[in-house]
């Protein structure tokens, strides 16, 4: 098992590299211009205020080292490559291939040189700050709700799922697959507005704040974490409500599911037949058994934490990274945008691995050993 | 059964958690504080460099009670008036020297006095081309040099490179930094300020320039509350990255004693709240968490308004604000990509009476916009051209236009064509819209089911923001949609957007209108300094312009202002950013 994970470990680096690279050229082939897009970052200027010159707008470029060919080589005609001596133009030469190398004078080499020998993402185009420190004050609160909502999700939904399972066309089957159905297909944006307008509203309810995830006048940041704790809670019920129930609809009915399968094995009738307690056919031969697609969701547990939602946290007004992300794919913050990207891919990767290793733990007749 | 048990016990855990939620919502204090006043505003700010780019309307906001100008813009007259200086600029005959005297009691949070060099400092480095703020830099171009009187060492004079009506607004924007806190060392001092306008200007040739440059431009400088300083009655005392933004009034503030509404400072804290979403600022005012706020939706404030404890609680108006949609006509289309539909002044006048404006008006803001008929808003009552009449809805007006420009249904397909260049054109053409905004959808798709009354195919081209300013910058459109804002105080130069050669260079006169005479009057009323001469000017051009219809102007969105009654002066104004936090006083009780 170890060699295996050694050698997953080392298959990421080609992987990250290819996803670091597709990152990139989608970023920055995406139509829109980054410094055109900051020239007119005041949300005030208007087309016509937009008194810029092309000058401008050059040096701008050149700061941000968007002048420099995007990649190691590029390959153009050699009738392109000879535009400026127009006098030598003849039509054979749009037919000729000329390859031109930039040796580390592009800006896919700056910026991976800066993250693997400075461990520097870039700095913000918006934000004038390093990506690094952008991540990091907004990632605490994304990774902090996904994680709550995943444990929520997976604690509800199996028992669920299981229990469906187990009394497979029962008034409970029944009743729990329409509504897992229902919730399933409601809208995120639509159940964080209801939330709001039912329980956050002094018209209805008032329980919950309205927006948030902590109260200005009052909060103390030296108080201990469980005080702090406390304080947050209820701003973030709402929010964590609005993660969990399209995950808690689906992971139900991946268990419900698998569980049926494995409740219809020949083992498990041999169990019922030897005598064993119903718990332990359900939670040790059925559970485990029906985990698989189980798995196979927890590995999009990592990546998803880390890009929160865009929606969930513009409504709630959440400081999580989703939020961070549609600014940054709003202003064309490419350092931001490929950075995301790239974490994102890893965090993909870290996934698939903690998952395959899941596999092996779950059903022993899955071994990754060569023997 | 055990099965049972496991249920059981996660459905504790559960319900113990939502115990957990509420204990916590019972310590939710209400804004009990009472000299706290709380707003909120849609986004958070990229920056707080006092300098550098990128300027938002949060940080606008946030500038008006930590940063001060010489001059501003009188909220409640739309008038000049002195901040720092002791009057309004003295003008020299020739109209490029704006003489100025500053107030000898204004001090830096460090004790120092306010000094002229401070003004040549911040002029300086905001034109040097090393500095990170291309946004702003472009607005101080007309400034030759900043010239200190050697008689009082509190007088001196901006010299402007030509005549032009904004020469004398120039200090109303620019947020004046203390040149001992990031300049101790004098680097600056070894350059002046027309080398920086020089077009071979090389920083790397002045000592430790880049160097200092470097550290000034760093993005830190905008986010370190300690860092940020300026002569404002409050400091940014808490910032939570999307969150919130906390300014707190200083103690021993230069202008304790001062009676301008500008230098009041009633609330001891001002809490700006980052709320993007409207249904959730909606909420906000209903549950009294917001003391005030300028960004409620037209739908949302007339809910409000129909809501009793609302009106028991909340002051709310609504105000004209520099801010208006319009539809750009493409009158230069190249006839290749793009056939000519738009060269005919009639066809594009037909188009005007196809877009059912008053309509948009109801369906898109309750009826609450004002319409124009020109570039210049009715609000600017000096410069508005009332004599122009609005163009109204009118599908038998525009189909007599369209024929007698040539545009016949030959086919019998609904849709109108034409010979053109030997080639049959249909009149069928995009219209290019901000896909980000839904609202933009519904303009189109309203226009659209109009048009094709009078034979004329519209096809929705939703495009990203940025692609959107990219393909109007170089001409690459038929129609197009945006909105357009200013100052709220005089009129934008119109060069912009309506000189000839902002079109062939691919500035910012996109729809390619303009003529030797409209050239002309743009020119003559750039450089009016008398009002009353300008305001004609302006008016003239505004005829032409409604003439020609490369533009069709819709309607202006008003801004809905709400404030808590627990304060006195409840101002609502015209110009950003709508309220004055800093004068809301406490009612006692």
């Amino acid at each position: 098992m170890l060699s295996y994970i050694i050698r997953r470990v080392i298959l990421f680096i080609p992987t990250l590299i290819i996803i670091s690279f597709l990152a990139f050229g989608i970023s920055v082939l995406a139509p829109g211009d980054p410094v055109e897009r900051l020239l007119n970052a005041s949300e005030n200027a208007g087309i016509q205020n937009k008194a810029h010159q092309a000058s401008l707008i050059q040096k701008k470029r050149h700061e941000l080292g968007l002048d420099l060919p995007l990649f190691y080589f590029s390959i153009s005609t050699l009738a392109e490559s000879n535009k400026s001596n127009l006098s030598s133009y003849q039509a054979w030469k749009n037919y000729i291939p000329v390859i031109h190398y930039y040796a580390g004078h592009n800006q896919y080499h700056h910026w991976l040189y800066n993250i693997i020998f400075r461990g520097s993402f870039g700095i913000s185009y918006q934000t004038q700050l390093p990506v690094v420190r952008e991540i990091k004050a907004r990632l605490p609160w994304s990774l902090a709700l996904s994680f709550i909502s995943f444990l929520l999700a997976f604690g509800i939904s199996i028992p669920i799922g299981m229990y469906a399972a187990r009394y497979k066309g029962r008034f409970f089957d029944k009743a729990s697959s329409l509504l897992l159905f229902l919730l399933y297909a409601l809208p995120n944006f639509l159940v964080a507005t209801l939330l709001l307008v039912f329980f956050a509203n002094p018209q209805f309810l008032n329980w919950f704040p309205e927006s948030g995830v902590q109260d200005a006048l009052n909060f103390n940041e030296d108080w201990p974490f469980l005080t702090k704790l406390v304080h947050w809670a209820p701003y973030l019920v709402l929010p964590i409500i609005t993660y969990t129930y399209g995950a808690i609809a689906l992971l139900s009915r991946q268990m419900r599911a698998g569980a049926v399968e494995i409740f219809d094995n020949e083992y498990i009738k041999t169990a019922r037949a030897k005598g064993l307690p119903e718990g332990k056919i359900l939670w040790k031969h059925v559970f485990r058994n029906a985990l698989m697609p189980i798995i196979t969701l927890f590995a999009n547990i990592f990546p998803t934490a880390f890009v929160g939602s865009i929606i969930i946290e513009t409504i709630f007004a959440l400081p999580g990274m989703g939020r961070e992300i549609y600014e940054a794919i709003l202003n064309y913050d490419y350092p931001v945008i490929v950075a995301v990207f790239t974490i994102f891919g890893f965090l993909t990767l870290v996934g698939y691995l903690v998952a395959d290793i899941l596999y092996a733990v779950a059903d022993p007749r899955i071994s990754y050993s060569k023997s | 059964m055990k099965t049972r048990g496991h249920f059981s016990l996660l459905f504790f855990s559960f319900i113990c958690l939502v115990i957990i939620c509420f204990s916590g919502c019972k310590n939710i204090p209400s804004n009990d504080k009472s000299s706290i006043l709380v707003t909120s505003w849609k986004s958070d700010a990229a920056t707080l460099h006092p300098v550098c780019d990128p300027p938002n309307s949060a940080r606008l906001l946030i500038f008006e009670y930590t940063q001060k100008t010489l001059t501003r813009t009188d909220l409640r007259t739309l008038q000049q008036i002195p901040l720092l200086v002791k009057g309004l600029a003295e003008v020299s005959a020739d109209g490029k020297e704006f003489s100025y005297e500053l107030r000898n009691d204004i001090k830096w949070d460090d004790g120092s006095p306010f000094t002229v060099d401070d003004v040549i400092f911040t002029m300086k480095v905001t034109k040097c081309p090393m500095t990170n703020d291309a946004n702003v830099r472009s607005t101080y171009d007309k400034v030759k040099d900043i010239i200190k009187d050697p008689s009082n060492p509190l007088k001196f004079k901006m010299v402007a490179k030509e005549v032009y009506y904004l020469n004398k607004y120039i200090f109303n924007e620019l947020y004046l930094v203390e040149k001992k806190h990031w300049d101790s060392a004098g680097v600056l001092d070894n350059i002046s300020i027309p080398e920086m306008d020089l077009p071979q200007f090389d920083g790397n040739k002045y000592k430790g320039l880049a160097e200092w440059m470097k550290g000034f431009n760093d993005g830190a400088n905008g986010h370190d509350v300690k860092k940020l300083c300026g002569l404002g009655a409050y400091a940014v005392t808490d910032w939570k990255t999307g969150t919130y933004i906390t300014l707190t009034r200083k103690n021993n503030w230069w202008g304790e004693n001062d009676t301008s509404a500008y230098s009041r400072a009633y609330p001891s804290q001002i809490v700006i709240k980052v709320i993007p979403d409207d249904q959730a600022r909606y909420l906000a005012i209903l549950n009294h968490s917001i003391d005030a706020d300028v960004w409620l939706f037209t739908a949302s404030y007339l809910k409000l308004k129909n809501n009793k404890d609302f009106t028991e609680h909340y002051y709310d108006g609504i105000r004209d604000q520099a801010l208006f949609n319009l539809v750009y006509i493409n009158t230069k289309q190249d006839g290749k990509e793009r056939p000519k539909l738009f060269d005919d002044k009639n066809v594009r006048r037909a188009m005007a009476y196809l877009i059912p404006v008053d309509e948009l008006n109801t369906t898109m803001v309750k009826g609450m916009g004002t319409r124009q008929a020109s570039f210049i808003q009715p609000m600017f009552k000096k410069y508005y051209n009332d004599s122009l009449k609005l163009i109204p809805f009118d599908i038998e007006k525009a189909k007599e236009l369209l024929t007698k420009a040539g545009w016949l249904d030959t086919d019998g397909d609904n849709i109108r064509d034409k010979m053109i260049d030997g080639k049959k054109v249909k009149f069928s053409f995009l219209f290019t819209y901000n896909g980000a905004d839904p609202a933009n959808k519904e303009y189109a798709l309203v226009i659209k089911d109009a048009m094709y009354k009078a034979g004329v195919e519209l096809i929705p081209d939703p495009v990203d923001l940025s692609l959107l300013q990219q393909k109007a910058g170089k001409h690459d459109f038929d129609m197009l949609i945006a909105g357009q804002s200013g100052s709220g105080s005089v009129p934008d130069d119109p060069e912009q957007g309506f000189d000839s050669k902002n079109w062939s260079n691919d500035g910012s006169n996109i729809t390619g209108f303009g003529n030797a005479e409209s050239d002309r009057i743009i020119e003559l009323s750039n450089q009016a300094v008398d009002e009353n001469k300008r305001a004609d000017l302006l008016k003239k051009l505004q005829a032409i312009v409604y003439d020609e219809q490369p533009i069709i102007y819709l309607y202006g969105i008003k801004r809905k202002v709400v404030i808590s009654k627990k304060y006195e002066n409840p101002g609502m104004f015209t110009e950003r950013p709508g309220v004055m936090l800093n004068n809301l006083k406490l009612k006692q009780k």
